[in-house]
């Protein structure tokens, strides 16, 4: 069977700049293939608790200027090479077309809002990633991606982002629609949360799996646990070496 | 010759902007409602409940004493006597006698002032159909009286804890929860706002109050009005009333908005809960924080069919504080005896304005909705 990688998602600011890029560098190092980069947003639609809270922690102290956010994501390329990095945003950070064009250039843009069918509205600098649910790609009418994708992300739930949630058990059928319209890397997300489902995802014919809430919730609890009195850079250590373990023990076989 | 569509035909039908896991029921609810549409027997069911259940026509009431005191004619369009007390009441039979049609045992609603979860609630019931409806726990609060009424209706209320805790949220945390359930329940959506199709079907259920306001207006003056004035908070009721006068080009339409929550006024282009239009919003691109007296127009975005009107200078708007509509709600109860909520009490401001700027001229107020609700409110701004 083929190797299963694992992606991580984590909000930009989450814990500062400092602390979210420290725990994407280390999620990384510990094997991630894939780091789903969010961009800090006010009005996260498609999130479950446990990443609403983290975009709001990104945004509690002000809101970041887009040059420091386009900063850190080139910073999380310069510095994670072996991973994958694709951002997720909503379209209405990337509404303005000249602010869109600041964003560096990564391995995928997945706007969260963009029907599948349709040609990406905004401005994308990176390929668009191929944001799809299974109900989608079960429909007679799926088709061809719209525009080059570099990269599938397909939901394994029909809802919101949160862990726990049960895969839907239709997930082999609707790998192999979508391997029969591209050959882009394919990656599962939402919902996923444990070894037991990265070996479902393997099983399923996809390449990977992206695991969010269950991540962002340990980052968070371990983040809670520092004291505040903690220095700012004690608090990156801490969250980073938190961030490195838990991927490698799910990285490992 | 085929007209060219004007900015507010193509804003209202431009595409969502939605999740891919929300597009299948979008589009089953555009099919749905074309079905309704060419279904002449399950459109003569819905008009009749109009008539029978939700207590339409609603009169045109000339307000002969604001028409002396401010220098012209005045007409309230009279919504706060729909059943439920409000005009969302013609949208939320609509859209659940839609659900109904289509196979669904519930839905799912959001609700600022909570007129529109009280509407809902309402249809739920008269069709057998179960209701959850979100409202951000500041407005469950300041609109207690409406939430004992959806309850009692046998809604089930979820007060919204997250971000703001007032409309934006609970149209965030409905949503949400309409990605996870959409097979088994219909979004009963309250304003001409969010992905498409709603804001069409939404403009259609409420385009009753400008057909028969304009009837109605022709017949007690024998002409037309210089200007209709509405409440704007995502543009519903307004919506409704300027329908039937947008194609009458020496009608005036006047948007009248919270000072605090004014995206026709002070917005700018994005997208919001599924739509691209005027929106308000930071420096960064986040969602502004907005604030009104009036929950239901505390609200940044705005419906794209009247944003459209705004672009194109079809329609003005106004920016109204909260100091202004409380004005407005006593000297329309003062001089008419009619208690409106603080929501159309910013039209009745908007009114006085532009009569001022046009002696002599007839205008039509949308009376969106009765201000029983709104006492508390009221009492501690004003209350001594
Ligand atoms: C009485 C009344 N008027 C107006 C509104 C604002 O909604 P819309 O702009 O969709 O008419 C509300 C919303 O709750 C309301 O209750």
């Amino acid at each position: 069977m083929r190797r299963m990688r694992v992606g991580i998602y984590f909000t930009l600011g989450d814990f500062g700049l400092d602390g979210s890029l420290g725990i994407l560098q280390a999620a990384a190092r510990a094997g991630a293939g894939l780091l789903e980069v969010g961009l800090p947003f006010s009005d996260p639609l498609l999130d479950g608790p446990v990443i609403q809270a983290g975009h709001q922690r990104a945004l509690a102290g002000g809101e970041i200027p887009w040059d420091d956010v386009c900063a850190a994501v080139a910073e999380v390329r310069r510095t994670c090479g072996g991973a994958l990095v694709s951002v997720m945003t909503a379209s209405q950070l990337l509404y303005d077309p000249v602010r869109a064009g600041r964003l560096p250039q990564v391995d995928g843009i997945l706007v969260t809002d963009i029907a599948w069918d349709r040609p990406s509205p905004v401005r994308l600098t990176s390929p668009r990633v191929w944001f799809l649910s299974q109900a989608v790609v079960m429909q007679d009418s799926f088709a061809m991606p719209p525009e080059p994708v570099s990269l599938v992300y397909l939901t394994r739930v029909q809802g919101i982002t949160g862990a726990d949630q049960r895969a839907s058990g239709t997930t082999a059928e609707a790998v192999r629609r979508v391997r029969e319209r591209t050959g882009a890397g394919l990656w599962l997300g939402f919902g996923a949360s444990t070894r037991e489902d990265i070996q479902a995802a393997a099983g399923d014919g996809a390449d990977g799996v992206v695991i969010g809430s269950a991540f962002v919730a340990e980052m968070s609890r371990r983040g809670g646990a520092i004291s505040a009195e903690a220095p700012a850079g004690e608090r990156v250590r801490v969250l980073s070496e938190a961030a490195g373990e838990w991927v490698d023990r799910l990285v490992r076989e | 010759m085929i007209e060219e569509p004007t900015i507010w035909q193509r804003m209202e039908a431009a595409d969502g902007f939605v999740p891919p896991l929300l597009a299948p029921a979008l589009k089953a609810l555009e099919a749905g409602f074309l079905g309704f549409l060419d279904d002449a027997a399950a459109r003569a069911e819905l008009d009749g409940l109009l008539l029978t259940f939700a207590g339409r026509p609603t009169p045109l009431t000339e307000a002969a004493h604001l028409g002396q005191r401010w220098g012209g004619r005045v007409f309230l369009k009279r919504e706060d006597m729909v059943h439920g007390g409000a005009h969302k009441l013609n949208n939320a039979l609509g859209q659940c006698f839609l659900a109904r049609y289509m196979g669904f045992r519930e839905v799912i609603a959001e609700t600022g002032a909570g007129q529109h979860g009280v509407a809902t609630a309402i249809a739920a019931a008269r069709f057998g159909l179960k209701a959850q409806v979100y409202q951000g726990a500041i407005d469950v609060e300041r609109q207690a009286l409406n939430a004992h009424r959806m309850r009692l209706f046998g809604a089930t209320l979820h007060p919204v804890h997250e971000g703001s805790k007032t409309l934006n949220e609970a149209v965030n945390a409905a949503l949400r929860v309409w990605v996870s359930r959409h097979r088994e329940a219909a979004y009963c959506l309250g304003s001409v706002t969010g992905p498409r199709p709603y804001p069409g079907i939404v403009r259609h259920f409420q385009r009753v109050i400008g057909d028969e306001a304009r009837r109605q207006v022709l017949e007690a003056t024998g002409g037309l009005p210089g200007c209709v004035v509405a409440c704007v908070g995502g543009g519903s009721n307004a919506a409704g009333l300027f329908s039937a006068f947008v194609g009458d080009p020496g009608v005036g339409m006047l948007a009248c908005e919270a000072a605090g929550a004014a995206s026709l006024t002070y917005g700018t282009m994005g997208t919001l809960h599924g739509m691209e239009s005027l929106v308000l919003q930071t420096p960064e691109r986040n969602i502004a924080a907005t604030h009104s007296i009036s929950a239901g127009l505390d609200y940044p975005g705005v419906g794209p069919w009247l944003a459209g009107l705004k672009i194109g200078g079809r329609m003005d708007s106004l920016a109204v504080t909260d100091d202004e509509a409380l004005d407005g709600l006593e000297e329309l109860a003062r001089e008419e005896g009619v208690l409106c909520a603080l929501e159309s009490a910013h039209a009745v401001a908007g009114a006085r304005t532009w009569l001022a700027r046009h002696p002599g001229e007839v205008c039509v107020i949308g009376i969106s909705g009765r201000g029983d609700k709104d006492l508390d409110s009221y009492l501690r701004a004003r209350g001594d």
